[in-house]
């Protein structure tokens, strides 16, 4: 009976342990997968120049800009210490908030940009980094914004982004009218007035140097 | 439940387990006095201080693994590789302070669009950003408690891989 129920305790611990190994070798992969967490095909997307961003002076950004490019450019198959070397003061005092602009590369020549919005200096922005090639050759932008008007935080649907120096015009069109969005310093930002009930029906016009022209749909938020 | 409640017990079975074969080398060994455990001030044999150092050391790993943080510092890739479809939705795990979200994704040159937003607790969602570049973050506003959200738009037209999304805090 002793030999059975030592048998028995044997047996449990055997498959208790290899329990245990499993949830200790699971735990070990999350957290080394979480560390070398990365998107695997960087190629960088094609677009033109940016001339006038790429000949201005390097700046010291806030920690959070700083903090979000290093990780962008981590998470994205990136060199984290070329986009902070590469990181760009691109315009200031941007709508309703006094945004701010800013660029850097990924070190393989990716383009990436974040807008912040905030005066603390330890918040991020809206960001995107141009690793697929688009069907607006030259431009790489997002739409942002939030429907909690009450929010203190909320702020107006932005359209913003970088315009290569192969794009001449940058226009927004709305269901009522169309407005020019003045390129500066290789980028574009326009806040859409959004009044609730209004039907979304929104574009991004671009003229190219050579003529050429391009229309891309701005989705509404939520999507 | 139940298969959680197996394996805890089994986990117990086996430091017992672990103890009791601790207490049984050292009664075999104890007809030798020069090396008869010894004991401390609060009178616990030493081999057992052993033993209970490793069964705290070992509940400490599993505490740590298995038990969400709330620090500051905490982040998760909340999807990993998985195939989107139009009007996908995966949220992340809840925790405090939530103020950064990102997406990358095959966006098939441009097409295919992607969109992030940080939720509350109650799953009203807040500064979304989307974007057709393959990479869009959010990282202005601050949640006091809530969920990363990502998304692919119910008006994109395919299918694509998303490669990950990221939440911090």
């Amino acid at each position: 009976m002793r030999g059975a129920a030592a048998y028995r305790r044997g047996k449990h611990a055997i498959l208790a342990g290899a329990v245990l190994a499993a949830v200790l070798a699971t735990g070990a992969y999350a957290i080394e997968q979480r560390h070398e967490g990365r998107r695997p095909d960087s190629a960088p997307g094609v677009i033109a120049p940016l001339s006038s961003i790429e000949e201005s002076p390097a700046t010291a950004p806030p920690p959070g800009i700083a903090e979000q490019a290093r990780g962008m450019a981590d998470r994205n198959g990136g060199d984290s210490d070329a986009a902070i070397r590469s990181l760009r003061l691109v315009r200031t005092q941007l709508g309703a908030r006094g945004a701010a602009l800013y660029m850097f590369e990924l070190g393989n020549g990716t383009p990436c940009f974040i807008l912040a919005r905030s005066r603390s200096p330890d918040r991020g922005g809206s960001g995107a980094c141009q690793v697929d090639e688009t069907p607006t050759p030259g431009v790489a932008w997002i739409v942002s914004g939030t429907p909690t008007e009450s929010d203190d935080e909320a702020f107006a649907i932005t359209v913003v982004g970088l315009a290569a120096d192969n794009v001449a015009k940058v226009e927004i069109a709305e269901s009522d009218k169309t407005v020019g969005v003045p390129i500066v310093r290789n980028s574009f930002f326009y806040e859409i007035d959004h009044p609730a009930g209004k039907t979304w029906q929104t574009e991004l016009r671009l003229t190219y140097v050579d003529g050429a022209r391009k229309v891309s749909r701005v989705p509404g938020l939520p999507g | 439940m139940q298969g959680g409640s197996w394996v805890a017990r089994s986990i117990i079975s086996f430091l017992r387990h672990l103890a009791s074969r601790g207490c049984r080398r050292s009664t075999s060994l104890s007809l030798d006095h020069s090396s008869r455990p010894t004991r401390g001030i609060s009178g616990i044999p030493s081999y057992l201080r052993r033993r209970v150092g490793l069964v705290v050391l070992i509940l400490g790993l599993l505490a740590a693994l298995m038990i969400p943080t709330t620090a500051l510092g905490w982040y998760q890739y909340f999807v990993w590789y998985e195939t989107f479809s139009p009007g996908s939705i995966r949220y992340s795990a809840a925790n405090a302070n939530l103020d950064y979200v990102e997406m990358s994704w095959d966006s098939k040159g441009g097409t295919q669009w992607g969109q992030v937003t940080l939720c509350y607790a109650n799953y009203q969602c807040i500064g979304y950003t989307s974007g057709n570049t393959g990479n869009v973050s959010e990282g202005f506003f601050q949640i006091s408690y809530g969920r990363g959200k990502c998304n692919s738009p119910t008006d994109n037209t395919q299918q694509y891989t998303t490669y990950f999304c990221y939440v911090a805090n």
